[in-house]
């Protein structure tokens, strides 16, 4: 027992000196191409939803799991789409074949917009019922644009509570107060 | 005394949003909701004066 607390409270030191909030692994694992049996594959464009132009981007495929206390990330692949914003990735999956955590996969491009919730696409379980059969994971990258919302309050006393604002677009609704 | 606040949000351009906000005024609930349109490359306004 007592030696398992003390393997636990080194991990938990490692992953927090080295990454905190959690491990984090930026080096892809994987190429990409090089897969040959139980791939996980995924594929998609890149486009402007706009007007569905494609987009060329950077790709990043992270796999997250916080089935832990601390939160694991890895970097499974980061590469470039086609002049198409076609991109397809296979890599092993024998780590993920218990469906555990989810794959995020975000596209960058200068002008367009990618943050928490824009530019990237979440996948629900994938499994080893998923491998060698490839997985749709489009993106939609909008341009960048910003709002500003400017709030003039003529007589303060004259409020009680919060003052609060959303806004929304696509299926995404920001809350502020 | 008059008081404001400004708050900038990066976004997606090019599309139609929608914007809803609430307070309590004179102990009067009030809620308005409004559209406008961003533009890509550029900073849309929002006014709200109370």
């Amino acid at each position: 027992m007592k030696a398992t607390i003390k393997l636990f409270a080194t991990v938990f030191m490692a992953c927090s000196l080295l990454a905190w909030p959690g491990c984090i692994d930026r080096d892809p694992l994987f190429d990409g191409d090089s897969c040959m049996e139980d791939c996980i594959v995924f594929e998609g464009f890149v486009t402007d939803p706009n007007n569905n132009v494609p987009v060329p981007s950077e790709i990043t495929i992270e796999h997250i799991t916080s089935q832990s206390i601390i939160p694991r990330l890895q970097t499974i692949g980061k590469f470039d789409t086609d002049a198409n914003g076609y991109f397809e990735f296979s890599f092993d999956g024998t780590n993920y074949a218990d469906g555990a955590g989810y794959f995020e996969i975000s596209a960058v491009q200068e002008g367009y917009l990618t943050t928490e919730n824009d530019g990237r696409t979440v996948t629900s379980i994938v499994d080893s019922t998923f491998f060698d059969s490839p997985i749709n994971a489009n993106i939609e990258l909008r341009p960048e644009a910003a709002l500003e919302v400017r709030l003039s309050i003529a007589d303060p006393a004259s409020l009680s509570g919060w003052f609060t604002y959303q806004y929304k677009y696509g299926a995404t609704k920001y809350g502020v107060t | 005394m008059p008081s404001s606040k400004t708050n900038t949000h990066q976004i997606g351009g090019d599309q139609q949003i929608l914007i809803f906000y609430d307070y309590t005024q004179n102990g009067q609930k009030i809620e308005r909701s409004d559209s406008l349109y961003i533009r890509a490359g550029e900073t849309a306004v929002y006014n709200i004066d109370i």
